[in-house]
């Protein structure tokens, strides 16, 4: 996703002069080289740290810069959990947060690495924004929002390929898109680099029409309840599939949603259980009960 | 000379006994950590442009937050805040925060609290103005215990490396933290060498002499820079100074006792 993700930044540059990239010594990974190539005065190395990169950003969203900080998620929002706290949502800074290697994506480095509670951390905090793009739709939709916003954004980006949807019917919502036939009995729910698991699951049924539709929110903080609720009313069954520890992610906020509203549906929820290890990227998502085989166990 | 410092002294007796009389008001809060910043405080704020436009004034941060209550006292002094306001301490609503929160105290361009973070802040702050060529500087009060943090040295590096010359560090070195002295607990060791080889200038003064104080802020003008002010944690109250006790109110009816006494007796 990174390379959408620059070239996308790099566009909005362009209408944003105000933005400069920080980033944590991660600059070939997160590919914002590429912006400090184009742009070497709007471009911040703060080396390996972390905690002060949040805290020098908030110093530049108060000088009228729009700072785009970049580091993988496991380091950055566990380290800097209480900077982006202190120095940009309680403040309520424009500061726009860009975790790299969301999930498993970056599979072999180890559980360190797996940035399996970014999620749980962030949406504890008031006022940020959270963006968990699937496609290069949703990446360039991320990053006009959180450029448009006067809040802070933190942006989840897998270091795997965006999912790139071919014939499914895609239908686009304010939080989530709709892939596949809505009125199906068993709706997928899932986020960011998931999306690329369903489609695979979804693309397995070649003689027949898939007996499931999927909901891929790219938002994470979902601002069009009503029509969400509405399509989980008309649904059976749910499998929630996440690249995140089964507390404090996507299946935490979609069962708060049906507690709230009193949606009564089945919820099968497929997240991380434990701490990861590592190994190749299809092997630990089978592994850890994510990756689309597992998704169509559940389906079947 | 000496008319012009004893007009210093008197004004930082007067904000003594605010920060006394606020302290007495909320029975909470960090009298020690308050008293020992005045001289800091006054200086920068008499000769140095404070201000909230960072575009044309000079900027104050406490990262040491908990010592508010001078910073407070000071707004009552000059009288940009009201003088009722020394009741206001702590109080639900309040704009005077139990720590700096700029959403309630508007002339603030930060918040503070948790230890270390608004180094790092003040160094963004500081390259965002040299970037706008604004030409304004940013001075930041740092405690010796927050010395501790290691995001403060993360500051430096940055703040060095990046040739933040628009940038002031000042420590109130008090020698005191909650649990007990600074040597006992994390000992800071040659703390002026240690930020000379982070690449920081650096010079020590007694945080309690105006001359001093103001020598070495001009002299840290144009260039990446740190004053050590050593200074005693209660100062100016017999009873407080030099006792770790009172870092904070944590017995609010000896506070009631000792604050009243000493507010009939001394001030």
């Amino acid at each position: 996703m990174r390379n959408a993700y620059i070239e996308a930044l790099l566009a909005y540059k362009e209408v944003y002069p105000e933005i400069c990239v920080l980033d944590g010594d991660c600059s070939r990974s997160t590919k914002t080289a590429m912006f400090k190539k184009q742009y070497p005065d709007d471009f911040i190395n703060v080396g390996i740290a972390e905690q002060n990169m949040v805290s020098i950003a908030a110093g530049l969203a108060r000088c009228g810069y729009r700072p785009v900080l970049n580091s993988f998620a496991s380091l950055l929002i566990s380290r800097a959990c209480e900077q982006i706290v202190q120095a940009v949502c309680l403040p309520c800074l424009p500061v726009i947060i860009v975790g790299h290697y969301a999930g498993l994506s970056a599979s072999m480095e180890g559980a360190p690495h797996h940035a399996i509670s970014d999620l749980g951390i962030i949406s504890s905090m008031p006022n940020i924004e959270i963006y968990t793009p699937s496609t290069e739709i949703d990446i360039d939709r991320s990053l006009c929002s959180a450029l448009s916003s006067s809040v802070p954004s933190y942006i989840r980006l897998s270091k795997n390929e965006a999912a790139k949807p071919h014939n499914i019917p895609i239908c686009m919502y304010e939080s989530f898109a709709l892939y596949g036939k809505r009125q199906k009995s068993t709706a997928v729910v899932t986020m960011g680099g998931m999306l690329v698991e369903c489609l695979k699951a979804y693309d397995t049924y070649t003689r027949e029409e898939p007996p499931f539709c999927i909901l891929s929110f790219f938002k994470f903080k979902i601002t069009d309840r009503t029509e969400l609720c509405d399509f989980l009313r008309s649904c059976v069954r749910l499998v929630i599939l996440e690249d995140h520890y089964i507390s404090g992610g996507l299946g935490t906020m979609i069962k708060n949603i049906i507690a709230d509203e009193g949606i009564k549906t089945n919820i099968v929820h497929l997240g991380i259980k434990g701490f990861t290890e590592t190994g190749e990227f299809n092997w630990l998502s089978e592994k850890m009960g994510i990756g689309y085989r597992s998704l169509l166990n559940e389906i079947k | 000379m000496k008319q012009h410092l004893k007009e210093l002294t008197r004004q930082a007796t007067e904000i003594r006994k605010l920060i006394l009389k606020m302290l007495l008001a909320s029975l909470s809060g960090h009298p020690g950590s308050s008293l020992s910043l005045v001289e800091i405080i006054v200086t920068l704020f008499r000769y140095h442009n404070i201000g909230k436009d960072i575009r044309a004034n000079n900027q104050l941060i406490l990262s040491k937050g908990h010592g508010v209550p001078a910073i407070y006292a000071y707004y009552i002094h000059a009288g940009i805040l009201p003088a009722s306001m020394v009741s206001e301490l702590r109080k639900g609503g309040s704009p005077l925060q139990g720590h700096p929160d700029e959403r309630f105290f508007p002339h603030l361009n930060y918040c503070s609290g948790s230890l270390g973070i608004n180094a790092g802040m003040a160094a963004g702050m500081a390259k965002g103005i040299l970037k706008r060529k604004w030409g304004t500087r940013v001075f930041t009060i740092l405690g010796d215990g927050e010395m501790q943090e290691g995001q403060v040295w993360e500051a430096f590096m940055f703040v060095s490396h990046n040739n933040l010359t628009n940038l002031t560090y000042i420590i109130d070195y008090n020698k005191l933290q909650l649990d007990g002295t600074v040597d006992s607990i994390m000992s800071l060791g040659k703390l002026a060498d240690k930020i000379r080889a982070f690449g920081l200038q650096c010079e020590e003064v007694d945080g309690h002499d105006y001359t001093q104080l103001e020598r070495a802020v001009r002299q840290s003008a144009g260039v990446p820079s740190c004053i050590i002010a050593h200074t005693t944690k209660g100062k100016g109250v017999p009873q407080m100074e030099g006792i770790t006790e009172w870092h904070s109110i944590h017995d609010p009816e000896l506070a009631r006792t000792v604050i009243s006494e000493v507010l009939e007796n001394q001030f």
